[in-house]
């Protein structure tokens, strides 16, 4: 499972989970939805958990992760953590400092689990002067002025990665050629407010070449936030950085993506789309980290939105996947990655061209049948 | 949503999509509705189409799971129709997908579009669309090519009738010049393809043409530096297309632009044809050609750094400016009227007798059928009044008729050799003119005396060309049209007799005989200028125009599929509420033509009277003996002028006629009613022209009682006739052979014997 660079993404509910295999061995996890159900043999949702220590490589006996990043502390990121570091050792933490701001009350017992060990981490590397060794590392998302900071007063600066920047360590060894991850977000200003506004965006590419395209992981941001990856990337030259040949959408498929409230009515913002359909690599695939899509929504409803799908299918080339919808019931999504190429899992779904498509035949039925009635109808006073 | 400038039309269309939406399980999506902001403004729908269903086959298009398309609802709608684009320009450069992202969807949409079927139709029409363009169907190798699309924004128009020059095996190109001559103010002709001189003459304007073997972006570029990109890329470098540009900038004069030709093999005409080039027309604006001019005499040190600079604009600055070319080659065309009646003149030479209301008319047509020489032939002028039904022009007014119409018969199409003689007709045939050197014949005289002059003048001819014939009634509700094929062995007079026959012998044509062969001239005929003018018929040009094309059509239809021993006539009468219009073909039969032996006339016996004579020798053989005589009356016409005897009827013998080996008394016992009958039968064309009889064992010779017959016949009856035919019938009883012997009454002389003296009565 982890032998050789590929990605992962786990069939988890509604919620991320996404493995990034360096080489043989050398895996980065980024965020975990580990539910407690999953166990049941009927369900089509992983026990992650289990699973990762079931395939990690073992240090001494342990079950090692070279590094874990959460993008933001909400349950469907960050779920089973407790578990995770009861029965895995993990080398390197990635996070922003906005999970430091929360009132434990406000987060779920995982997320706490998560605040405490980065906590723990951040005072190790603080009195380490820097790197504190696998088990106790840390890779902190965030801007200088995080420094200056009580909390952060003698954290050492090569263990901040500043968004804007590339990241090529993992646990203490450079893969630079192997491994890239550019960090798009969080902003600098928006480093507090709603969490999902304040994930952690980066794009991975597994090799050396970001313009062939990687995957872009954007949290749960919303439309506002995208536009601004958008713009502030193509300002800064850095376009190379947007190309994707995977693109998880945000928010496991939300709508709030593309479509923003505008006087109250719901306005579908063409040009998210036009940007993301622009930065394509050929063949590019959209995946829904969530439950099955329905076909309709009611007001109110939380991701998956069906528009979304609709919308994403109006922009990837190779299509658009859910984790609980394409593939074996149960299992991941698997995108292998040859000499930095990703290639798409093989579960296209097959064509069915029929002599009379849907459209033609809702034109029909919308035309309506000129047949006289077929059964008898009485008429009287 | 506010709806105020949304129109019944459009508020039709948003229900009917909406319907079709509702009921197609997702399929299709109304994702954004734009509604018009001002009145007349368009309503824009942005919808999401699923595309599952639809089979990619290489070569097609590659759709993604869902494709955006928007609408755009005229105000005007159903009476016009929506136009859909993608939603990106994914497909740009496809064929049928124009302006990167615009769905060609209808070929004719004045034919295709159903304003009663809406949105319905058209959502249908899209589906088809999409589902060919996935699987690589919207050019068919079955049907012709979409060709490429460039956007005019130059007036100059090129019109090109000639096929281009075939490239090379194995060369890229293929590079030359196209002669252009000025058609008018808007458009050149491309009139000759010529390889590259090293000089081209002054005098004349040629534009740079270059062809090359492979295809350009379905939508030509738009500027020029792209479009040198891209013609490097086929092998065209700059150097090159430079140097072909100076050469021809030297032979353009000041002011004047140059045009450049470029051909690419982007058009199919049909199934399994090779590809074809695609012209397009480029213009160099003049002070462009003008710095090529001063590049050019940069050899001698005049070079101005500014026409270089000039030159170094255009190439990485302006946009190409695309002339329009009307393409009317044969190699990637068809002709309107192939596989119709017309089609048959297509290349053929025709000399139109009479160029007058049915000629002026005909004219028009074998020049726009494409005839490749006409000769016009008449000897009268144009004036005032036949404006109103005659194919001239109030300029023309004095001109002969023969050369005004050839004047208007050119500027319709220059490529006909026309030609023109004044000639009277009546006369025969114009000498300078050789007939065989036509394929038809048509007289549009409507003159019987030519008929009989042009008889006159064939007589001595094995066979003529087909020879079309066309007159119109009094009032121009009727028309006969008579089309004789080389070989059928009458001549125009004999037609015209033929057609009064069947016309008077057909119930149904009965309208047309007393029409045109009245028994009597009731009133005079129509006189427009009273007292100055020859009498005509009365009618307009839309009268005379839908009998001349009656006839023009009648001529090639029997010219297409009738042997060339055949002879028709169309009956045909316009629409003239009540009546109906009516029209009906008829055959004439052929003709079985025999000579008189002793004046050399023509004899031309109908099929009815041959079988009249027949059967009777072989009555005459079954109930009594075959060696006796047996004989009756003859009936038809001599034209003594045309030297013809035409015998319609044989009767059998009067019945008090008697019969012997040697002997056949005719009687008389009901001829007289018989010959009535004939005469009114057949509008006094068919009476007594003499008699026939048998000589069973002997040869078809005037015995010495036959010729006393005919003395008696012609001298000594209550009333005699000027000439008789004696039909014999020799070796009746064995081998029946015919031979006809015309006696004149002049041929006898009737001597009064009286007291010993004889006295001529002649």
């Amino acid at each position: 499972m982890f032998n050789e660079p590929r990605v992962i993404f786990w069939p988890v509910g509604t919620g991320d989970s996404i493995s990034i295999v360096i080489q043989d061995g050398i895996v980065l996890q980024v965020d975990l939805r580990d539910l407690n159900d999953a166990d049941n043999s009927e369900s089509d949702r992983i026990a992650l958990v289990d699973k990762l220590a079931e395939s990690l490589p073992k240090i001494d006996g342990k079950p090692y992760l070279s590094a874990f990043a959460l993008t933001h502390p909400d349950q469907d990121h960050i779920l089973g953590f407790e578990k995770l570091l009861e029965r895995v050792t993990i080398g390197e933490l990635w996070f922003t400092p906005r999970i430091f701001i929360e009132n434990d009350q406000d987060l779920c017992d995982d997320a706490v689990a998560f605040k405490e060990e980065a906590e723990r981490r951040i005072q190790e590397t603080i009195k380490a002067g820097g790197d504190a060794g696998a088990g106790d590392r840390v890779r902190v998302i965030g801007y200088d002025s995080l420094l200056d900071t009580n909390e952060f007063a003698g954290f050492p600066e090569d263990r901040l990665t500043i968004p804007g920047h590339s990241v090529t360590e993992i646990d203490g060894n450079d893969y630079e050629g192997e491994f890239n991850a550019f960090i798009h977000a969080p902003f600098a200003e928006e480093t507090e407010g709603d969490r999902n506004n304040t994930s952690l965006c980066m794009q991975v590419v597994l090799g050396d070449a970001p313009s062939q395209g990687g995957i872009l992981l954007f949290g749960d941001i919303a439309y506002p936030r995208i536009r601004r990856i958008f713009d502030t990337t193509k300002e800064a030259g850095n376009e190379d950085f947007l190309r994707w040949k995977v693109f998880l959408a945000p928010h496991h498929c939300s709508k709030s993506a593309m479509y923003q409230k505008e006087d109250d009515a719901e306005v579908l913002k063409q040009d998210m789309l036009d940007d993301l359909a622009s930065y394509q690599v050929e063949g590019g695939i959209i995946i829904a980290s969530s439950v099955k899509i329905p076909s309709t929504n009611s007001s109110g409803d939380n991701p998956p939105h069906a528009k979304a799908k609709k919308r994403y299918e109006e922009v990837a080339d190779g299509g658009f996947l859910c984790t609980h919808e394409d593939g074996e019931s149960g299992e991941p999504l698997v995108f292998q990655a040859d000499n930095g190429v990703l290639a798409a899992p093989d579960v296209t779904e097959a064509v069915s061209a029929t002599a009379t498509s849907k459209l033609a035949s809702a034109v029909d039925e919308a035309r309506g049948s000129d047949s006289p009635p077929s059964e008898q109808v009485g008429y009287g006073c | 949503m506010v709806a105020e400038y949304l129109s019944w039309g459009q508020q039709l269309a948003l229900d009917q999509l909406t319907d079709i939406a509702s009921a197609s399980d997702d399929a299709i999506e109304i994702v954004r509705t734009e509604l018009p902001s001002s009145e007349g403004g368009l309503l824009v729908l942005r919808l999401s189409i699923e595309t599952s269903g639809y089979q990619f086959q290489i070569g097609g298009f590659k759709f993604r799971r869902r494709e955006p398309i928007i609408l755009k609802i005229p105000s005007k709608f159903p009476l016009q129709p929506p136009s859909a684009n993608f939603g990106h320009k994914r497909f740009l450069g496809r064929a049928h997908v124009q302006w990167g992202n615009h769905l060609c969807l209808y070929q004719a949409t004045d034919v295709e579009w159903s304003a009663s079927d809406g949105m319905f139709g058209f959502i249908k029409r899209l589906d088809q669309w999409l589902r060919d363009a996935a699987r690589n169907q919207l050019d068919p190798n079955d049907a012709p090519l979409h060709p490429p699309v460039e956007y005019p924004s130059s007036d100059t128009k090129f019109a090109v009738d000639i096929n281009t020059p075939e490239l090379a095996n194995g060369a890229f190109f293929w590079v030359g010049a196209a002669k252009l001559t000025t058609r008018n103010k808007y458009c050149y002709d491309i009139s000759e393809w010529s390889e590259m001189p090293e000089q081209l003459p002054k005098d004349e304007r040629f534009a740079a043409v270059v062809l090359i073997n492979q295809p350009m972006p379905m939508e030509y570029p738009s500027t020029t530096s792209e479009l040198l990109n891209v013609l490097q890329d086929r092998g065209i470098s700059f150097s090159f297309l430079f140097s072909i540009l100076k050469l021809l900038a030297l032979c353009q004069k000041d002011g004047e632009p140059l045009y450049f030709i470029l051909g690419a093999p982007m058009r199919r005409r049909a199934a399994d044809e090779p590809l074809r080039q695609h012209l397009t027309a480029w213009k160099m604006d003049s002070e462009h050609v003008k710095a090529l001019r001063t590049i050019v005499l940069s050899d001698s040190g005049e070079v101005t750094e500014e026409a270089w600079n000039l030159i170094l604009d255009w190439a990485t600055k302006t946009p190409t400016e695309w002339c329009r070319v009307y393409d009317n080659r044969p190699e990637v065309t068809y002709r309107r009227d192939q596989e119709t009646n017309a089609s048959w003149f297509l290349e053929k030479r025709v000399v139109l007798l009479g160029c007058g209301a049915l000629g002026s008319h005909m004219g028009e047509y074998l020049v726009r059928a494409g005839v490749k020489k006409l000769s016009l032939v008449d000897n009268s002028t144009v004036n005032p009044g036949i404006l109103v039904r005659q194919q001239f022009r109030h300029y023309q007014v004095g001109y002969s008729k023969q050369s005004g119409l050839a004047v208007q018969l050119g500027s319709i199409n220059p490529k006909v050799e026309i030609d023109h003689k004044y000639a009277d007709l009546t006369k025969g045939w114009p000498d300078p003119l050789c007939l065989q050197e036509f394929d038809l014949v048509i007289d549009a005289t409507a003159s019987r005396r030519v008929a009989s002059a042009l008889q006159h003048d064939w007589d001595a001819l094995e066979s003529t060309p087909p020879i079309l014939r066309g007159s119109i009634n009094g009032n121009a509700t009727q028309g006969i049209s008579t089309l004789k094929m080389p070989r059928s062995g009458f001549g125009p007079s004999d037609l015209i007799r033929q057609t009064k026959l069947a016309a008077f012998h057909t119930q149904e044509l009965n309208d047309f005989a007393r029409a045109f062969w009245p028994l009597e001239q009731h009133k005079p005929g129509f006189q427009p200028e009273p007292g100055c003018s020859e009498p005509t018929f009365l009618g307009s040009a839309a009268d005379v125009a839908f009998f001349a094309s009656s006839f023009f059509n009648f001529s090639a239809y029997m010219l297409q599929r009738e042997n060339d021993d055949v002879a028709k006539a169309l009956f045909v009468s316009a629409c003239n509420p009540p009546d109906q219009m009516f029209s009906r073909i008829i055959d004439l039969g052929k003709s079985d033509t025999n000579n008189d032996v002793s004046h050399d006339y023509r004899v031309l016996v109908s099929p009815a009277a041959r079988r009249a004579i027949e059967g009777e020798i072989k009555t005459n053989a079954r109930t009594g003996s075959s060696t006796d005589e047996t004989g009756g009356l003859l009936l038809g016409e001599i034209d003594d002028a045309l030297k013809t005897i035409s015998i319609d009827v044989a009767t059998g013998p009067p019945l008090d006629s008697i019969k012997s080996s040697d002997h056949f008394l005719c009687g008389v016992e009901g001829t007289e009613e018989q010959c009535k009958f004939y005469a009114e039968k057949s509008g006094n064309s068919t009476n007594f022209v003499g008699v026939w009889h048998t000589h069973p064992v002997s040869m078809p010779e005037p015995s010495s009682v036959d010729l006393e017959a005919m003395a008696q016949l012609l001298h000594c009856q209550e009333k005699t006739p000027r000439h008789v035919v004696m039909l014999i019938v020799g070796f009746a009883a064995t081998r029946p052979l015919w031979r006809f012997h015309l006696f004149r009454k002049n041929q006898f002389q009737v001597i009064h014997i009286e007291k010993g003296i004889a006295s001529n009565d002649n």
